[in-house]
């Protein structure tokens, strides 16, 4: 009886299904089918076994993670990254593209609206040379033409860690806010104007209308960017965290997170295995951390879980 | 909307003001050291304004020739590659926005598990490249790991659900409308700004891949700009180390590294520039369609 | 309900991944099998091999370059070639992909090592066949030749190349001249006597940097040192490998003193602030004329190569006598699974010893695509150049085996044939470090060193208080099990060639 219903359920709602089929075909393929390589990581490789037929090994490619005595630091700096990367981004996120929103003049909102998408065009590693060049010791900007005018003892960035937190995480917004920003200037400029002018009318002022008019209308993107975020929580932009510090040593322990670590253990070895498993490790945590959150909002509000 | 707000609209200009600033100190940087002589930056850092002018980094890059048919090719692999890529997550996204559909939850999990686990670069590679069979040809440009992003499903779901008003919906059904054409004819043109932005997000993604040209494609008449230029780039770096005198003949001593990693970038990313406000229009647009709608 | 979902999805997967896998295992039985067909009827017909290399040179006229390569060896040996070659820069990115044996490859060239190939099990035993088909090659590599073996098993053919060096100074030779310290350095011996003369060039050439790294911060600064690294650095032999004692290269005096020596270069300014970070090498710096002198490789030639790349009369150095050591930078491997394994071999021997085919592959076709000049070395047409010439490969798998260019040192081949079989050699010399069993303790030992060794090596760390911090380090991260894994390989090695 209950199969009954769902089949004829499932019939009445065959034209979503058909829309939903190019891209679920395309994920099967580009996605699914290649997943079979997730059993690399309990593998050592040989050409002669190929993908399936090589030697299990069982968690032996998992250890090099895990012994180190960076362990701790990798992923506590991987972590805290990441969560200032996801609050921190979105607020700036949202700010920008209210101010844009919210500008009157058509002209400045869009010389501003290009402009701040111009940092995303650039790939990390031009950006590496842009602050190398407001940053370095002898030639860099900061130090020939703002510090030494003012008589300050040039600053040593690459091998004074205490900068570097601060370095990466603005070198990390000044790339992604454009980019963020033109997605919940989408969404604000869905909202109807008619809901502002009612608001305006009742006496509410431009904060209130923010609270109760804008802000419930970016909820949605808002849990969606951010659960999504959270299931990538154990990953880092490697260009970030190692071509930005110019692969400087002397900063590594506010630098290094779960990827460059890899890198830098795997670059001279090129193991298969071992890099699918820190691959396999890095999702297993974001997979979880996706559930749970998944859970949480689903009991908060039903509506705007994922699944 | 707010009426006495000068106050706030100076200050706003202010802040956009100084974002725009440190946006486009360092870009101004970028282009100065492009047409800037090696020699200058290397001795005395990155200037605002150059000594003397050089556009050897330029004559180099357009000095290969093919710089032209790439860009030809990368521009018409990120227009078929944005619009399929469009229609395609724009319709999934819808369904996951119908209510009491069986199976939704599911479908959601499988787009969004795509997200966390990836099997890696080699068995994608042989699976592409054995059973499709698609090296050397433009779909290897188009249809590997760019075609459809989970992520941009999952923002335009959210887009549709918040914005798309149930009751045009329900009333366009009782008329009598196919859900084809309320998708065509109603959800889309209610969705401008949404295809706007995940438009150019994926335009973004098609015009900086080079990796599928990496891996796929040894045609010199299908190689994207992106993967043109990021070649020269390596090969560039490569002579300017390379200790090992006995591989290499060819003088390395005319290619300027350090300047044309600027002019790289400038060449790349000119053309999106050029076509961003071409995007931006729909920002504009989606407003009034909005407006119209309650 | 969640836990079904997952099931399912990993169904689908694995129902999926099975698809590939029969795909792949049917090919690999009919491949198996045309191969031992291939051996039988192998003098009747001409096998056809595809080799893969890298290569910044040109070749548009590749085709026509390939028939007359082919001409010569489908006689000869009855082999036909076809070259599968990629830029330095893609090349680097996919070389994994042809590792895993995913591509139809024959034969491979290998940049920096060959380990990971045999690794992973793709390159082929060549042992007999070298034995078989490889005479010239054995006659001329000599001793040399056991570099591409490991355990006793041969697995590639390291190109013909400047085995014996040491590490040496590199500097302008035109500013010494310049200056008139031309007899001062004469006089220099070692690495502290060198001080005198950045000195004097920092006091006369304010713009330029007296000393930088030689390849920026992609690898240490005493990557080429006074001692035998055997493959890496976490136990080495001191003095170009005089005794196969390995030990601790961090722990050594001479290690200790060479970064006093440097980080007092960098406490003077003799070298820059930013020395750790350096981005471009040494080349770029000079032709920009914001270098003085460097540390590096050295050997006869270096500063005639040296002068041709960074465009200035260069000088070097020798700090000590120049000592044959292990070399596996460029190397050729015959893939596992290829079908023609005879027919590489052939070929690669014919390509070693054979001159004609040597300078086709090279330059091309004389009077096409290169000229020889009065002299008899090799210059581009009248009205060409490096851009507009229509083929120059440049890849060579031996260096006397080919007429030189115009650029190169005119003795070359004579000198470094002399260089190679006269020098002081290595007391491991062939041995390669199969770092299979230390992995992990591997992993770690390189995240160390990129936290302290660019900047202990180049002077920007006080060795004072890090060198022993450094040590510490290593020694957690399993640096004694390394030493004594590599101890026990190079025993059984020495214990093997007796």
């Amino acid at each position: 009886m209950n199969k009954k219903s769902f089949v004829k359920q499932a019939k009445k709602y065959w034209p979503f299904y058909v829309m939903a089929l190019p891209a679920c075909v395309y994920f099967f393929i580009n996605n699914y089918i290649p997943m079979g390589g997730l059993i690399l990581a309990f593998e050592k490789y040989t050409v002669s076994g190929g993908i399936f037929g090589s030697k299990k090994v069982g968690l032996e490619n998992f250890r090099f993670l895990f012994k180190s005595a960076d362990a701790w630091i990798m992923t506590r700096n991987t972590l805290l990254y990441n969560l200032v990367f996801i609050a921190g981004g979105t607020i700036l996120a949202i700010f920008v593209a209210y101010l844009l929103h919210e500008l009157k003049s058509h002209i400045s909102r869009k010389v501003f609206q290009t402009v701040i998408l111009f940092p995303g065009l650039l790939s990390i590693i031009i950006v590496s040379y842009l602050a190398n060049a407001l940053l370095a010791g002898d030639t860099g900007y900061i130090n020939m033409h703002i510090l030494a005018p003012l008589g300050i003892e040039p600053i040593s960035f690459y091998s004074e860690k205490k900068w570097w937190p601060f370095i990466l995480i603005f070198v990390h917004f000044w790339q992604i806010t454009g980019t963020n920003c033109i997605l919940y200037l989408a969404n604000m400029s869905a909202v109807d104007p008619g809901l502002y002018e009612a608001a305006n009318l009742d006496g509410a002022d431009r904060f209130n209308s923010f609270k109760n008019i804008t802000l419930p209308c970016l909820v949605p993107t808002i849990i969606t960017l951010t659960t999504l975020s959270v299931g990538k929580i154990f990953n880092s932009d490697f260009g970030l965290f190692y071509q930005v510090p110019m692969n400087s040593g002397a900063i590594v322990d506010v630098t290094q997170t779960i990827d460059t670590y890899v890198y830098r253990g795997l670059m001279n070895t090129a193991n298969m295995g071992m890099s699918a498993a820190a691959g396999f490790y890095q999702s297993v945590v974001g997979f979880c951390l996706v559930m749970i959150a998944n859970a949480i909002i689903r009991k908060i509000s039903r509506e705007n879980a994922m699944f | 909307m707010v009426k006495k707000d000068t106050g706030f609209q100076i200050i706003a200009q202010l802040i956009m003001m100084i974002l725009c600033i440190l946006v486009i100190f360092p870009l101004a940087l970028l282009i100065m050291s492009s047409i800037s002589p090696e020699a200058d930056i290397v001795k005395s850092g990155y200037s605002l304004i150059p000594r003397s002018l050089d556009f050897s980094a330029y004559k180099y890059i357009f000095g290969e020739g093919s710089i032209f048919h790439s860009y030809f090719i990368t521009i018409a692999v990120t227009l078929t590659g944005t619009v399929v890529g469009v229609i395609m997550t724009t319709m999934i996204s819808y369904t996951l926005t119908v209510p009491g559909l069986p199976g939704k939850g599911f479908i959601s999990f499988y787009v969004l598990f795509t997200m966390l686990f990836s099997g890696g670069l080699v068995p994608s590679y042989m699976m592409w490249s054995n059973i499709f069979h698609i090296k050397n040809t433009v779909f290897a440009l188009l249809i590997p790991s760019l075609l459809c992003n989970s992520f941009h499903i999952l923002i335009t779901r959210s887009y549709f659900q918040n914005n798309i008003p149930k009751e045009i919906l329900e009333s366009a059904r009782m008329d009598g409308m196919t859900e084809f054409g309320i998708f065509f004819k109603i959800v889309l043109p209610l969705s401008v700004p949404i295809i706007a932005t995940i438009g150019f997000m994926k335009a973004l993604m098609y015009w900086n891949d080079w990796t599928n040209s990496l891996y796929y494609i040894t045609d010199k008449r299908l190689v994207g700009i992106q993967a043109l230029l990021n070649n020269m780039l390596t090969n560039a770096q490569y002579l300017a180390k390379s200790m090992d005198a006995s591989m290499i003949v060819t003088d390395a001593a005319s290619i300027p590294s350090l300047t044309l990693r600027m002019a790289i970038a400038v060449v790349g990313m000119l053309p999106m520039i050029i076509l961003y406000p071409f995007f931006q229009k729909y920002y504009m647009k989606g407003l009034t369609v909005g407006a119209v709608k309650g | 309900m969640k836990r079904k979902l997952v099931s399912v999805l990993l169904t689908a997967a694995m129902v999926a991944t099975m698809l590939v896998g029969c795909g792949e295992s049917k090919t690999d039985n009919e491949a198996g099998k045309v191969g031992t067909e291939a051996d039988q009827s192998d003098s009747a017909e001409v096998e056809k091999i595809k080799i893969y290399l890298p290569s910044a040179g040109k070749r548009d006229d590749m085709a026509k370059v390939m028939e007359a390569v082919n001409e010569i060896s489908r006689e000869k040996i009855g082999v036909e070639v076809e070259f599968k070659v990629y830029d330095f820069g893609q090349w680097f990115q996919q070389y994994s992909l042809f590792l895993s044996g995913t591509e139809d490859v024959d034969m491979l060239a290998n940049y920096g090592g060959y380990l990971n190939a045999v690794s992973q099990g793709a390159a082929y035993d060549i042992t007999d066949l070298i034995q078989e088909y490889g005479q010239d090659i054995i006659e001329m590599e000599g001793d040399y030749l056991k570099s591409g073996e490991i355990n006793g098993v041969q697995y590639a053919v390291p190109i013909y190349a400047s085995y014996a060096w040491n590490m040496g100074i590199i500097y302008r030779q035109d500013v010494v001249d310049e200056l008139g310290l031309g007899e001062k350095v004469a006089q220099v011996k070692n690495l502290e006597d060198w001080e005198e003369i950045l000195a004097a060039v920092k006091a006369a050439k304010p713009d330029m940097t007296p000393f930088v790294t030689n390849s920026g911060n992609t690898a240490p600064n005493f990557q080429y040192g006074f001692w035998d690294d055997l493959g890496n650095n976490y136990g080495v032999l001191m003095n170009g490998g005089e005794t196969a004692d390995v030990v601790n290269l961090f722990e050594t005096e001479q290690y200790a003193q060479l970064c006093g020596v440097l980080n007092d270069w960098y406490n003077k300014g003799y070298s820059n602030k930013d020395i750790q970070t350096q981005t471009d090498a040494f080349t770029v710096l000079t032709q920009n004329e914001a270098a003085f002198s460097t540390i590096g490789q050295t050997d006869f030639n270096t500063a005639f190569y040296q002068s041709t790349s960074c465009g200035k009369n260069m000088g070097a150095i020798l700090l000590d006598t120049p000592v044959a050591r292990t070399y596996n930078n460029v190397t050729y491997t015959i893939m596992s699974n290829t079908e023609h394994a005879e027919a590489c071999m052939k070929f690669m021997n014919l390509w070693f010893s054979d001159k004609e085919i040597g300078n086709l592959i090279s330059y091309g076709i004389e009077g096409e695509h290169y000229q020889l000049n009065e002299n008899g070395m090799g210059s581009y047409l009248d009205g060409q150049d490096a851009s507009t010439c229509t083929y120059h490969l440049g890849s060579a798998i031996s260096n006397t085996n080919r007429i030189r260019w115009e650029s190169e040192n005119p003795d070359y081949a004579e000198k470094l044939v002399e260089s190679n079989s006269s020098a002081q050699k290595s007391a491991a010399l062939g041995f390669s470090f199969d770092p299979t069993n230390v992995t992990n303790e591997i992993t770690q030992l390189d995240n160390v060193c990129s936290k302290y060794q660019i900047g202990l090596e180049s002077g920007a760390l006080d060795p004072e208080t890090y060198l022993p911090e450094f040590i510490a380090a290593l020694k957690d991260a399993g640096l004694d099990t390394v030493i004594a894994e590599k101890q026990k390989q190079v025993d059984a090695f020495l214990a093997a060639n007796k």
